[in-house]
């Protein structure tokens, strides 16, 4: 680590990172380490998109498909004509198949927010380094991504 | 053009032109002239009740991105005026309900007409106390929520006396839910078309007209389309499954023939087939050329819908459609060209 920027002040920190960012500082090299959240950093140093996504989709994915499987498989193992509707009627399925998009689609995302930010273990979270409530830029060496 | 609305009278003498224009077209007795003027009116009354309640639901919410359209979007309230004329303009064509001459107290003719008439008056006092109030001012909600009532009502009003009652004995509990969900619905995309016309390409920030506002009322048709497509569900499964004869000869009677066969599906595809996959994306929410796209694609459902709803019950004249629609098209455009421009509108309040 080439070194860490330390302010108290939000305004100044800012000014500093602005200050990097146009002398060409690679973005990935800088680090930044807050006491709360600041807005402004996302606008200064934009984030890779998360993965999370991803999780999303392949989750949601496979909810739709599971519940279409289950409703028309189950139907077709003990076909029973109701109401004088084909055994296979989609759209009564669709409720099920909706049902299980949004219900496999959330707990894949969390699991893919748990893996992804390395929860639930505090060891993966936690900075070995403590600022208490100053702002903190840290100019990472190249070689050291 | 642009010279005659600046005067002070340009607009009322406009309006005055149209009203009488239209009562032209639609008092003559050719057919289907009273069905091309109820098809004319149940589409602007959606789209202008919504442009208001779209306003007044986010003066609700302290949304940002009412700033950046109120005032065009509360500009159309004189036309409710306008509707309340149109409405006396259907009196002939009442008599061609179903219900029309049979004894009954809900469905009456005097009753029928005073209710609606009444509540499009209402409506339309109650968006002009909203207008005259302050956009961060005190008791603005509460004239917003008393506008927002009273939309619900007339919405419902409209939906189960001017349209159900067509189908009359059929009944549907959900069609005003439905009525007034879509006309919020096209409210935002009409504020969506409003804030591109009058902002162009939006900025980066969080100020009023950036990309944050188009951001926003994009995520608002985004989810109202998921709202659209549940109630549409919601109302289909019922019917589907029921399998009751004098429920199910709604649908069949619109799905059975061309062309409301495929203006069916077409409607499916403008409200939810194409505004969801649209604006799915977070980059498409606030790019002007796919968010323009997907409110005209909104209000043609709307437009489209409305006429699946009457084509198998009532005759439309094309003519006197296309006279009606370009009537109050030209007028909407007036009423918001003049308000936008901060030269004052119509009927101060």
């Amino acid at each position: 680590m080439a070194g860490a920027l330390i302010f108290q002040e939000k305004e100044k920190f800012l000014e500093r990172l602005r200050a990097l960012v146009r002398d060409g500082v690679p973005r990935e090299r800088i680090r930044v380490v807050t006491p709360f959240g600041v807005p402004e950093v996302e606008e200064i140093l934009p984030r890779k998109r998360s993965n999370v996504r991803f999780f999303a989709l392949f989750g949601a994915a496979s909810g739709t498909v599971t519940g279409f499987a289950f409703t028309i498989l189950t139907s077709l193992s003990w076909p029973i004509i109701v109401g004088g509707k084909p055994i296979v009627s989609l759209p009564p399925f669709l409720i099920i198949a909706f049902a299980l998009t949004i219900l496999f689609g959330a707990l894949s995302t969390f699991a893919g927010f748990l893996l992804l930010s390395r929860l639930p273990s505090p060891r993966g979270i936690r900075s070995e380094e403590e600022y208490g409530n100053a702002f903190v830029i840290v100019v990472e060496d190249g070689e050291q991504r | 053009m642009r010279a005659f609305l600046e005067r002070k009278s340009g607009l009322a003498v406009l309006f005055a032109a149209v009203a009488a224009l239209m009562a032209y077209v639609s008092l003559r007795p050719a057919p289907g002239e009273g069905g091309s003027l109820l098809l004319s009116f149940l589409f602007f009354v959606a789209v202008i009740e919504g442009c208001i309640a779209a306003a007044a639901a986010g003066a609700m919410v302290n949304a940002r991105w009412v700033g950046s359209v109120r005032k065009a979007l509360l500009s159309v309230s004189p036309m409710l005026l306008l509707s309340s004329f149109l409405l006396l303009l259907l009196i002939p064509f009442v008599d061609t309900y179903p219900w029309a001459g049979t004894p009954g107290i809900w469905l009456r003719k005097d009753f029928f007409i005073g209710r609606n008439l009444a509540f499009l008056l209402l409506a339309y006092v109650t968006a002009r106390r909203f207008a005259a109030a302050p956009a961060n001012g005190e008791g603005t909600k509460v004239r917003a929520a008393w506008y927002l009532l009273v939309f619900v009502v007339s919405q419902s009003l409209t939906a189960f006396d001017l349209v159900m009652s067509l189908e009359y004995p059929w009944v549907s509990t959900l069609l005003g839910g439905y009525f007034f969900i879509e006309a919020l619905y096209g409210g935002f995309a009409v504020s969506a078309i409003l804030f591109l016309l009058l902002h162009g390409r939006p900025a980066v920030g969080k100020a009023h007209g950036s990309r944050s506002d188009l951001s926003d009322l994009s995520i608002l048709m985004f989810g109202f389309s998921i709202m659209w497509a549940g109630l549409f569900f919601a109302q289909f499964l019922t019917i589907w499954y029921g399998n009751i004869p004098e429920e199910v000869g709604f649908i069949a009677r619109r799905v059975a023939a061309s062309p409301t066969r495929e203006l069916s599906v077409a409607v499916l595809f403008l409200l939810f087939f194409i505004p969801f996959p649209a604006l799915l994306a977070t980059r498409a929410k606030s790019n002007p050329y796919v968010v323009s796209a997907v409110a005209l694609s909104i209000l043609s459902g709307i437009l489209v819908e409305r006429f699946v709803f009457l084509a198998p019950l009532v005759r439309i004249s094309p003519g006197a459609l296309a006279v009606d629609f370009a009537c109050l098209l030209a007028l909407f455009v007036a009423v918001v060209y003049k308000g936008s421009r901060g030269r004052g509108t119509l009927l101060q309040p």
